[in-house]
C-alpha cells in the first residue's frame, strides 16, 4: 500500500488536485471566474436545458405514482370531456403557462416603472448539498452583472454572485450568510432577514433586529425595504410563518415563508436596472 | 530472443536494415512514438470517459437537484470515479476523479473546491487496490463505495463548518451530511454498472476482439 504514494505519478496529480481546489476556491472568494469554469459552463449550459426538459418531463411522469388517488378522481372528469377538446387542452397547457408568467412580470412591469428585467432559465441547481445556489442560462454576454437581483412573480429569488458568459450563479436568500433588509408592510417596523441553515430546506428565513413592541403577526407580508443597495425596495420576500415574543428579553424571534418557491423554479427575471431607494423608519411612519 | 531477431525470423525475405530501424524506440520519430501509445484503444476509452463524465454531472445537477432523494443530491460522480479506476486501473482513476471534481464543482454553484483532492484519491486508490491487493468483484466496489462516500461526509462536514457561520453538528448531519450519504450510496451502484457496461468492451482478450 505504501508504495501508491510513493510514484512520481501520485506526487504530481497530488498537486494537480491541489491547485483545482485552491485556484477555484480563491477566486470565486475574490468575485472572479475562473476561464476553464467559464468553458465548462459554457459548453453544457445548453445540455443542462435538455436535461431540464427531461426532469420536467420525469417530473409529471412520476406525479402518476405519488399522487394515484388524485389522478384517478381527475382521470374520471376527463372522461367526460370529449377527445378533441383534451388535445386542445394539452397543447395549450405548455403556452397557458408562458402567458401567465409573462402577464406576472407585465404586471410587475406596470408597478415598477423603473425595472429593466432580463428573462432566464433555471439550467442547473447546486451540486452538494450545502447550498441553495442556482445556475441561469444568461451571463455577461446579456449585461448581467454581479449583485444584480434575481426575482419571481412571487417574490426575491437572491442576487447574482458569479457570472459567466452565458450563465449566471445565483446565490438566494434562504442562503444561510445572505441577508435582505426589509420591513412588515402592515405596521413598517424595520428589520433584517437572514438566511438560517436550519431552517432553509423549508424555504423559511429568519426576520431579525424587529422592535420588541412589533405588532407583526403570523401572516403580515414582508417586502424589501431597499437597504444594502442590491434589491429595491417593495419586493416581497415572503410572508411570516410564525412569531414568538421572549417573555424576558423581550426580543422577538420571526420566521418569514419566502414568496418563491425554490424546489420548482424554471424560470426567473433578472433586474438589470432599477431606482435604488432607501428606506428610513421616518419615512414609513 | 530480441526483437530485431524475432523479425528476421518471421520472414523468409530479406529485410532491409531501414525496416528493423522502425522497431527500434530509439530509431522511431516523435510521432511514431505518439502514434504508439495512443492508438484506438486508448482514444476510445479516452471518448467513453468524457461522454460518462458529462452524462453523470449533468444527471447529477439536474435531475437529481430537482428530485433531491431522500432530501439530498446524492453524489454520483464519486461513484464513477471509484468505476473509472477500477476498470481503467489507477493512472486512470486519478485523472478522471480530478477532471471529474472539477466538472461538477463548475456546473454546481461550489463556492468552496475541496473535491478534486477526495475524487483523485478515490479512483487511484481503487486502481492500485484492484490491481494490487482485491479483486474488483460487486462486494469490493461496495466496499469501496462506502469508504469514499464516508470521507465524502466529512468534506461536506468540513466546507459546511467553514461556510456556514454558526452551524449546529445536528443539523448539519441531520439535514445535509446523512441524507446525501444515504442518497450517494443507494444511487451509486448507476455510475458502476454503467461505467462497467461502457468500458468492457475495452477489456475483452485480443481474440474475442478480432472475431
Amino acid at each position: 500500500m505504501k508504495q501508491f504514494f510513493q510514484s512520481k505519478f501520485f506526487y504530481v496529480v497530488t498537486v494537480i488536485a491541489l491547485l483545482f481546489c485552491i485556484v477555484p476556491t480563491v477566486l470565486a472568494s475574490m468575485g472572479v471566474t475562473f476561464v476553464l469554469r467559464d468553458a465548462v459552463n459554457g459548453v453544457l449550459t445548453p445540455f443542462q436545458k435538455f436535461f431540464n426538459y427531461a426532469a420536467d418531463a420525469m417530473d409529471g411522469f412520476s406525479g402518476y405514482f405519488y399522487r394515484f388517488d388524485e389522478l384517478v378522481e381527475e382521470n374520471n372528469q376527463l372522461r367526460e370531456q370529449v377527445a378533441e377538446l383534451q388535445t386542445q387542452i394539452y397543447d395549450s397547457t405548455e403556452r397557458e403557462e408562458m402567458f401567465a408568467w409573462m402577464a406576472d412580470f407585465l404586471e410587475m412591469k406596470r408597478v415598477h416603472t423603473d425595472y429593466k428585467m432580463l428573462a432566464a432559465s433555471v439550467t442547473g441547481r447546486e451540486s452538494g448539498n450545502y447550498s441553495k445556489a442556482l445556475t441561469i442560462d444568461v451571463g455577461s454576454s446579456a449585461g448581467v452583472e454581479i449583485n444584480m437581483p434575481v426575482v419571481t412573480s412571487e417574490g426575491i429569488v437572491g442576487r447574482i454572485t458569479e457570472v459567466g458568459h452565458n450563465w449566471s450563479k445565483v446565490t438566494t436568500i434562504v442562503e444561510p450568510n445572505s441577508s435582505v433588509g426589509a420591513y412588515v408592510e402592515r405596521t413598517n417596523d424595520l428589520g433584517v432577514c437572514r438566511g438560517d441553515f436550519s431552517l432553509a430546506a423549508d424555504g423559511l428565513i429568519r426576520l431579525n433586529y424587529l422592535p420588541g413592541d412589533s405588532a407583526a403577526a403570523v401572516g403580515d407580508r414582508i417586502l424589501s425595504s431597499g437597504y444594502g443597495s442590491v434589491y429595491p425596495r417593495g419586493l416581497v420576500i415572503g410572508y411570516i410563518d410564525s412569531v414568538e415574543v421572549n417573555a424576558y428579553t423581550r426580543s422577538m424571534t420571526v420566521q418569514v415563508r419566502c414568496a418563491a418557491d425554490y424546489s420548482d423554479l424554471s424560470r426567473v427575471m433578472v433586474l438589470t436596472d432599477y431606482d435604488i431607494t432607501v428606506v428610513s423608519a421616518s419615512d414609513l411612519d | 530472443m530480441k526483437k530485431r531477431d524475432k523479425i528476421l525470423m518471421k520472414s523468409e525475405t530479406v529485410i532491409s536494415e531501414k525496416e528493423i530501424d522502425l522497431h527500434r524506440p530509439e530509431t522511431r520519430s516523435l510521432r511514431q512514438r505518439i502514434k504508439a501509445i495512443i492508438d484506438a484503444d486508448i482514444a476510445g476509452r479516452f471518448v467513453v470517459c468524457v461522454l460518462l463524465l458529462v452524462f453523470f454531472a449533468l444527471l447529477q445537477t439536474t435531475v437529481f437537484a430537482r428530485f433531491r432523494p431522500f432530501g439530498a443530491i446524492p453524489d454520483l460522480m464519486l461513484p464513477l470515479c471509484l468505476a473509472v479506476g477500477m476498470t481503467e486501473r489507477g493512472r486512470w482513476g486519478a485523472i478522471f476523479g480530478i477532471a471529474a471534481a472539477f466538472v461538477i464543482e463548475s456546473l454546481g454553484a461550489a463556492t468552496v473546491s475541496v473535491l478534486a483532492v477526495l475524487y483523485m484519491l478515490a479512483g487511484y486508490l481503487a486502481g492500485c487496490l484492484t490491481v494490487e491487493m482485491f479483486r474488483d468483484t460487486p462486494a469490493t466496489r461496495a466496499a469501496y463505495t462506502l469508504v469514499a462516500c464516508g470521507l465524502h461526509m466529512l468534506t461536506t462536514l468540513f466546507v459546511l463548518y467553514v461556510t456556514v457561520e454558526g452551524i449546529h453538528f445536528g443539523d448539519a448531519m441531520l439535514k445535509s451530511v446523512l441524507p446525501e450519504f444515504v442518497a450517494s450510496v443507494v444511487f451509486a451502484p448507476i455510475p458502476h454498472v454503467v461505467a462497467w457496461l461502457a468500458l468492457k468492451g475495452f477489456h475483452k482478450p485480443r481474440e474475442e476482439k478480432v472475431q
